[in-house]
């Protein structure tokens, strides 16, 4: 069997379909790099979503194949050999199956090294079987295809069975998010919103459903030649659709998950402590440093926090900028969330948000007023200016707000030094009571009321 | 010459590549107007339609057997560049048309640069790999625009994704017109690599 395998790798269309899938998903995963460089789940994200493509050409690459013995008559040369059908059909269904699957998983892998070899980032166990289940959907694409194209001999085929199939599901997106019909598209539309969000197992299961059922029609179709045989081919291929329509779930809680191991809080060595979430702690080596400097300004005020830790949802995001906003910290803890640049990869303004309002820009109460609360952190670092880094505007607040907060700076640094420190500290304290008029705090207009 | 464009036409399949095309762009029109009450169809569609509707056409590039096609002593690149025009043509034709049952597939521009642009890399690749292979390429292509859809960016990203880009955007217009013109000589030199003889009386 060995033999047979080697020729078909070497003489079927396997090593060109896998070149083709292998270059669509390397550069169209490379365009989505500033998305997802350094963290793995990220990575599979945007290797998944591009089965939206890579299913219909497996699924032509197939039928291309399966023409190429309808073409060459090889059946009749083949059915004068004394093997079962299966044994027949089993090396250029293997070449086709090993070309798509190892391509895909060979893209996996070159994202693992990328995560955990280049930049040290977290490699979560469960981010390797979206990859697998994702395999083995092309391979049953595959063999569907080879079925196809030994009954049906058109060149038309192999195009227009791919454009039609990209159609339909692009089509169907069109639809309510709740029909079940909305579930054939492989496209995933909502992106995880967190890094440590991970493929569902619903979203698992159903994917799993359609590559069961795949193979099976393919295997069915290519293999049996009664009728009984037929009838369960189209029952596996309907059972694999309807498994992928009605296990699917819509909607984000449907797609994702959080990976609790990706969530786990990860310190720095040495204190102050300074913790980021296990898919971003390969950044602790730059953060810890710029975290530690706003813990010292911080200690400027009374009763300061003593750690500094990332932001953890805990619930799956909602593409909502103030839910970052909406967690309590712990007591003696100050939050902050990793904005990365993506040109560099790294936070810009770890320290510069930390110290905004004395510590308090994440304190669980929503959107603050991000005009005073960037006086106080000027003040408590000392500088003429905090920036705050809001992909992907920039530095949204400085850029509106400059004028406004120099001015507002250089009047609280007029006032004796003691009362200086008084108003920061009573900003903060208000903010944590999360009071939104924080300015006439530190203006001393709110003091006479 | 009257004899020789139905047996040409009947040779390459034509009159199943058109029915396809025309069926397709039809089913996606129908689909659409029984989907949604908005005539005028989302750009990914549009990008993917027009290569659901050129994709047909690659098959009719080549006939069964180029080998046997040679020995005849006719001028064939002038035909070549006139079917691939047509081909090119009639996709854009049919995608305007559609409006005449109430669906748009956008700009007459946008689809024309489209459709100039997917046949033209039809042609290129027919005339690099040969026809049974031209269609990859260019399908795979739009259905990745169809997923990064979001046009402008630094002109690299614009001749990356041209099919996305509004009507009037030039490097789009550029990048459709160099496909246009690099198909259209490619496949007028040349309708694929060499077939083995042993192979050249199959079919594509």
């Amino acid at each position: 069997m060995t033999r047979p395998l080697r020729i078909e790798l070497l003489r079927s269309n396997a090593k060109g379909l896998a070149l083709l899938l292998f270059l669509i998903t390397a550069l169209g995963v490379g365009a989505m790099y500033q998305f997802w460089w350094g963290q793995w789940l990220r990575f599979g994200y945007s290797q998944s979503t591009y089965m939206f493509v890579l299913m219909p050409l497996a699924l032509a690459g197939g039928v291309v194949l399966g023409r190429r013995d309808r073409r060459t008559r090889a059946r009749e040369l083949m059915d004068s050999t004394g093997r079962p059908r299966w044994q027949r059909s089993l090396p250029a269904m293997a070449a086709l199956g090993i070309g798509v699957a190892a391509t895909h998983l060979l893209v996996g892998a070159l994202g693992a090294v990328l995560t955990a070899g280049v930049v040290d980032g977290y490699l979560g166990a469960r981010g390797f079987v979206a990859p697998l289940v994702d395999a083995l959907v092309l391979v049953g694409a595959g063999w569907l295809g080879i079925a196809v194209g030994r009954r049906w001999g058109s060149p038309l085929l192999p195009p227009a069975l791919a454009a039609a199939t990209l159609v339909v599901q692009f089509a169907v997106q069109s639809m309510p998010a709740k029909s079940p019909l909305h579930h054939l598209d492989l496209m995933i539309n909502n992106p995880p919103d967190a890094a440590w969000e991970t493929v569902s197992t619903t979203a698992l299961l159903a994917r799993t459903a359609l590559a069961a059922g795949f193979i099976a029609a393919g295997l069915l179709f290519a293999v049996g030649t009664s009728w009984a045989s037929r009838t369960g081919a189209f029952g596996a291929l309907a059972a694999g659709l309807a498994g992928l329509m009605f296990i699917s779930a819509p909607g984000s809680a449907g797609q994702w998950q959080i990976d609790r191991a990706a969530q786990a809080l990860v310190c720095a060595d040495g204190t102050p402590q300074v913790c980021l979430t296990a898919v971003h702690a390969h950044m602790l080596k730059d953060v810890a440093p710029q975290a530690r400097r706003a813990l010292a300004a911080l200690a400027k005020l009374p009763n300061a926090p003593t750690r500094a830790v990332e932001v953890r949802l805990p619930h799956l995001g909602r593409n909502d900028s103030e839910q970052w906003q909406l967690v309590k910290p712990e007591p003696g803890t100050v939050q902050f969330t990793l904005e990365i640049d993506p040109d560099t990869g790294k936070d810009p303004d770890v320290t510069d948000s930390i110290v905004m309002g004395g510590g308090t820009y994440w304190s669980g109460c929503g959107a603050p007023d991000d005009i005073a609360m960037s006086v106080s952190g000027a003040w408590l670092l000392g500088t003429d200016m905090v920036r705050m880094y809001f992909p992907p505007f920039g530095y949204l607040v400085t850029d509106h707000h400059e004028q406004e907060i120099r001015d507002a700076l250089a009047a609280l640094r007029a006032l004796p030094e003691q009362e200086q420190l008084r108003r920061v500290t009573a900003l903060r304290d208000a903010a944590a009571r999360c009071e939104q008029e924080l300015m006439p705090i530190l203006t001393g207009e709110g003091e006479g009321r | 010459m009257s004899r020789f464009v139905p047996l040409y036409l009947r040779s390459r399949r034509v009159p199943a590549a058109v029915a396809a095309s025309a069926g397709a762009i039809a089913a996606v029109a129908a689909a659409w107007a029984g989907m949604t009450k908005d005539a005028q169809v989302n750009t990914g569609l549009t990008v993917l339609t027009a290569a659901l509707a050129a994709v047909p056409f690659a098959p009719t590039l080549a006939g069964n057997d180029a080998a046997l096609e040679k020995t005849a002593a006719l001028p064939w690149p002038p035909r070549r560049v006139l079917h691939l025009v047509a081909c090119g043509v009639l996709v854009a034709g049919l995608l305007i048309a559609a409006r005449l049952v109430g669906t748009d597939f956008g700009p007459e521009k946008a689809l024309v640069r489209n459709a100039a642009g997917l046949i033209g890399l039809i042609g290129l690749g027919t005339a690099l790999a040969g026809a049974r292979h031209a269609w990859q390429v260019p399908l795979a292509w739009a259905a990745v625009q169809c997923l990064l859809q979001v046009p402008g960016g630094p002109g690299w990203r614009q001749v990356a994704l041209w099919m996305i880009q509004p009507p009037e955007n030039r490097i789009g217009a550029i990048t459709a017109g160099a496909f246009l013109a690099a198909g259209v000589i490619g496949y007028a030199l040349r309708v694929g690599p060499p077939v083995s003889a042993a192979e050249a009386s199959l079919e594509q």
